[in-house]
């Protein structure tokens, strides 16, 4: 191998007690800093590439962070090298073009660079307003200049959830990404492939729970067992201890008879657990997960379950960030559904319609769900979402295309436009009587009533008080 | 077949003194019992009601001013699929503050998880799986170890309630504080499915209702049904809950008895059980019942007949009345068999069909007692065309069942090794003679 490294320079920043040392290979100009550097990242400005040397996993992970979501693109994209003996742990090799090992070799790196480079030409480096879109866009550039086409989740003890993707955990700093993803797959730049599935806090999303068994009514954990005993002669079972005439005796409460043989006076058919708190017998524990976050305490069965996938980037991503074309739709906000509108939209598009009707009326159809409070408790904020979101999508499925809806918290209220009365009372029936078999069929020890409502809109009154009148009516 | 004629001209020549000593059973023991009886009883009956339907409607009140705190409880093996239904039913009840035992006396089926998830969903309130089965007696043990409640209702998870079901049978308690149990009327669900339901519904009807009606009135009513009836909490633990069965229904109401209480049958509180529909599940579930009269009646509690200082002429008589009419008559139809054949051996064309009219007679005439008293008679008029076949239902078939059952008990103990309890504790049982 021959020897084609010159160093350069050493330099040594102002605001750093750290130092970039300038390494220069064919042209190509490389910063060296170790994983202790706190500059600035516009400093990289003018740098083909980085070599870091580690000096430990947690902060070379922050350095790479760092990098890779830095605010201007130079630092972001800039190729980065590992400088160490041995090869890099798999799941950070995402964050970073290769390893080196040696100082003097630096060849394989100015390919990679010249890789990357040739990559870059080609994208259109945009920027987008939404959170969202900007975030996706910058992971599609980066992935694509680097040719990778998967994205990968690893187990990681200090991730939320308790998985991480590495290159997008720098890009969000800390926010979930599951949302996001979601949108660039809805967008057709990713396709999901599964990889497992986690539960989470159904109010937080927190993967870190504690498990416990507790009492089925209260929740309790001050809990104690014992064996029920089943005397054959006169045919009494109780618990252990209404058996228990001093320390070693069992004898009947029942016969007074001692038991002394098991299998032949007696046997102990089942366990009984006492609450000591609420005094509850029960048989089956409830088992119960205290988020380490939140300090919410869920029942298993409704907690959050979230499929974990492997993201594979699309052909269609490639063209995207090619053209640099604009998304075709909104990202859901957390409390937003997609496909529906705000309650503010809703009155606003009702407005306009009823004008547009003159004369004519406008009909509404309502549809509210109960109880609110212990679904929401029970099923926690995600939980619920997903049920408000369910309901949503199967009154769209039953409402003509021109038709709109807005949900709120425990209802939800669409137009029926062009509809006579008798038709809009049909649809609303139909919708509750569909409502009530396939949400109710899917949510497991939870009851949930629907019922609905229809209203005749005219261009007299007032939209929004009229319907928020009729929402608040306790008889329909 | 006898000719018609003949038939009639050879009764009418005969006079009814011959008509009396060939007849004698029917007339001096069945027609007296299960006709007359029952009818001058019945009578008494609906005056009485009539008289104390002020106290029955205090009773009313004063249960609705306490509310007491009801136990159901429903022990069973691989019962599982009947509990949605059970469960479903108890929902709809009028009477409110109940809570709900089931026990799987180890269910080798979906049981457990079935009950189990009813239980998560809140529909039962505590279900007691235990994995080794103990019988029943044991289950409804294991139910009343937890059990809360003032009073104990017992029930079979195959059964079904009326709406008032549970408060019906909880009121008898508020009408007389010496009342300790109370049987429910339970009638056949499936009356429709065989002739072997729906002789058994006009049995049930028969022996059940009007029956149980008539004990109940005179103080002698002995058998409080598992599958339906009410007892206080207080004297069930006092007892210790259920012996071993098989027989365990009367067993327990025996033991009330014994300590003192009234034993009643409340027709108004009605609720419908499936019975078997083979006649050979039908005599497998008799041969078990009648040993049992043997086992508890003439052996374990035969201190009833004794002159001690627990004696009371309404147990004496109630065990008697069990007795007579089910072991001694038997014999004695045995004997009157014999006297027939052995005296009038030449007249069987005459007597036989003589005694299918009488029998029918006195059948019709008590079901068309039945169909006056009874809810929803026009369900049951379809029954009327089973009546004649009923003389060969209780004359033949129910007697040598139940012949076999006494043969067998008496001389083999056989109910010992009957499967319906498990071996264990059927081996206890018999070294202790219970
Ligand atoms: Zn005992
Ligand atoms: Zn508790
Ligand atoms: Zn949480």
């Amino acid at each position: 191998m021959q020897l084609n490294t010159q160093v350069k320079s050493i330099k040594t920043l102002q605001k750093s007690k750290e130092r970039i040392l300038d390494l220069e290979c064919d042209g190509f100009l490389f910063a060296y800093i170790t994983d202790r550097f706190d500059g600035d990242m516009a400093l990289f400005e003018g740098y083909d590439g980085a070599i870091i040397q580690p000096t430990s996993t947690l902060l070379m992970k922050d350095l790479l962070h760092r990098f890779r979501s830095a605010s201007d693109w130079t630092a972001r994209l800039l190729p980065i090298f590992i400088h160490q003996p041995m090869e890099l742990e798999f799941k950070y090799r995402q964050l970073v073009d290769g390893v080196i090992h040696q100082l003097d070799q630096l060849f394989p790196a100015v390919e990679q660079v010249k890789v990357i480079k040739a990559h870059l030409v080609n994208f259109q480096l945009k920027t987008f307003p939404t959170y969202e879109k900007d975030t996706i866009y910058k992971l599609l550039i980066y992935l694509l200049s680097r040719k990778q086409n998967v994205l990968k989740a690893f187990i990681d003890r200090n991730s939320s959830t308790g998985y991480t993707y590495m290159i997008l955990e720098g890009l969000l700093a800390g926010k979930s990404p599951y949302r996001l993803l979601e949108f660039a797959v809805e967008e057709g730049l990713f396709h999901t492939e599964f990889q497992d599935s986690v539960y989470t806090c159904n109010s937080c999303e927190d993967g870190f729970l504690m498990y416990r068994e507790a009492c089925p009514k209260c929740h309790s954990t001050y809990l104690t067992s014992q064996d029920l005993i089943h005397h054959f002669s006169c045919a009494h079972i109780g618990p252990e201890k209404s058996f228990m005439k001093n320390d070693q005796d069992l004898s009947c409460p029942k016969c007074d008879k001692s038991l002394k043989h098991i299998g032949i006076d007696y046997d102990k058919p089942a366990v009984m657990h006492h609450c000591n708190t609420c005094h509850h017998e029960f048989q089956a524990f409830q088992i119960v997960a205290t988020c380490c976050t939140c300090h919410k305490t869920t029942e298993v069965e409704h907690l959050f379950k979230r499929n974990i996938y492997t993201y594979h980037v699309t052909d269609k991503a490639m063209e995207f960030v090619k053209a640099g074309a604009d998304f075709t739709r909104q990202p859901a906000t957390e409390s937003n559904i997609p496909g529906t509108l705000s309650e503010a939209a809703f009155y606003l598009n009702m407005q306009y319609e009823i004008t547009k009707a003159g004369k004519n009326r406008v009909m509404a159809g309502f549809i509210r769900w109960a109880p609110y409070e212990t679904l929401l408790d029970k099923m926690g904020r995600q939980g619920y979402q997903l049920i408000r979101t369910n309901i949503a999508n199967q009154v769209k499925s039953s409402l003509q295309s021109i038709d709109f809806l807005s949900v709120l918290d425990n209802a939800l209220v669409f137009s029926c436009l062009q509809c006579s009365q008798d038709l809009a009372q049909r649809i609303v029936e139909r919708t509750v009587h569909l409502l009530s078999h396939l949400i109710k069929d899917n949510l497991t020890n939870l009851s949930i009533e629907f019922e609905g409502s229809w209203l005749a809109l005219n261009h007299r009154e007032d939209v929004k008080l009229e319907i928020i009148e009729h929402l608040n009516r306790p008889a329909w | 077949m006898v000719d018609p004629f003949e038939f009639i001209d050879y009764w009418q020549a005969a006079g009814w003194q011959k008509f009396l000593r060939v007849f004698w059973f029917f007339f001096f023991f069945e027609f007296t019992r299960y006709v007359l009886i029952d009818f001058i009883v019945l009578f008494f009956y609906f005056i009485k009601r009539k008289i104390y339907r002020g106290d029955w409607e205090e009773a009313r009140r004063r249960l609705y001013r306490e509310q007491p705190l009801v136990s159901v409880i429903v022990p069973g093996k691989n019962e599982g699929r009947h509990l949605f239904k059970l469960v479903k039913s108890l929902a709809e009840q009028t009477y409110r503050n109940f809570e709900l035992i089931v026990v799987d006396d180890g269910s080798d089926d979906q049981t457990a998880w079935i009950g189990r998830d009813l239980e998560q969903n809140g529909l039962i309130d505590l279900f007691i799986s235990n994995k080794v089965r103990g019988g029943k007696a044991s289950g409804a043990n294991a139910a009343l170890s937890f059990a809360r409640g003032k009073y104990i209702v017992h029930l079979d998870a195959d059964c079904s309630f009326d709406r008032d079901a549970i408060e019906e049978v909880i009121l008898p308690f508020y009408y007389d504080e010496k009342i300790g149990a109370v049987g429910g009327n339970l009638e056949v669900r499936n009356h429709q499915e065989s002739l072997a339901t729906s002789l058994q519904a006009i049995e049930y009807l028969k022996v059940i209702l009007t029956g149980r009606l008539v004990t109940s009135t005179l103080g002698i009513y002995r058998i409080i049904s598992g599958a339906f009836g009410a007892f206080r909490a207080d004297i069930i633990h006092r007892i210790g809950g259920w012996d071993i069965g098989p027989g365990l229904d009367g067993d327990i109401t025996v033991k009330i008895r014994k300590l003192g209480y009234k034993v009643h049958f409340q027709p108004s509180a009605h609720g419908l059980t499936s019975v078997p529909n083979s006649f050979a599940k039908l005599t497998k579930q008799r041969l078990r019942w009648d040993k049992s009269i043997i086992r508890f009646r003439l052996r374990k509690h035969r201190d009833i007949f004794y002159p001690n200082e627990q004696f009371r002429f309404s147990n004496f008589f109630s065990s008697l009345e069990n007795l007579t009419y089910n072991v001694f008559m038997n014999i004695k139809w045995y004997i009157y068999f014999i006297d027939i054949l052995f005296n009038f051996g030449g007249l069987l064309k005459f007597i036989i069909p003589m005694n299918i009219l009488l029998y029918s007679m006195a059948n019709f005439i008590q079901f068309a007692a039945i169909i006056f008293i009874v809810q929803k008679p026009e369900e049951k008029r379809r029954l009327f065309i089973y009546l004649p076949l009923m003389v060969l239902y209780t004359g033949f078939y129910l007697r040598i069942v139940r012949s076999v059952a006494h043969f067998k008990e008496l001389f083999f103990y056989s109910s010992y090794k009957d499967p319906w309890n498990p071996y264990k504790s059927s081996r206890m049982a018999k070294q202790l003679g219970l």
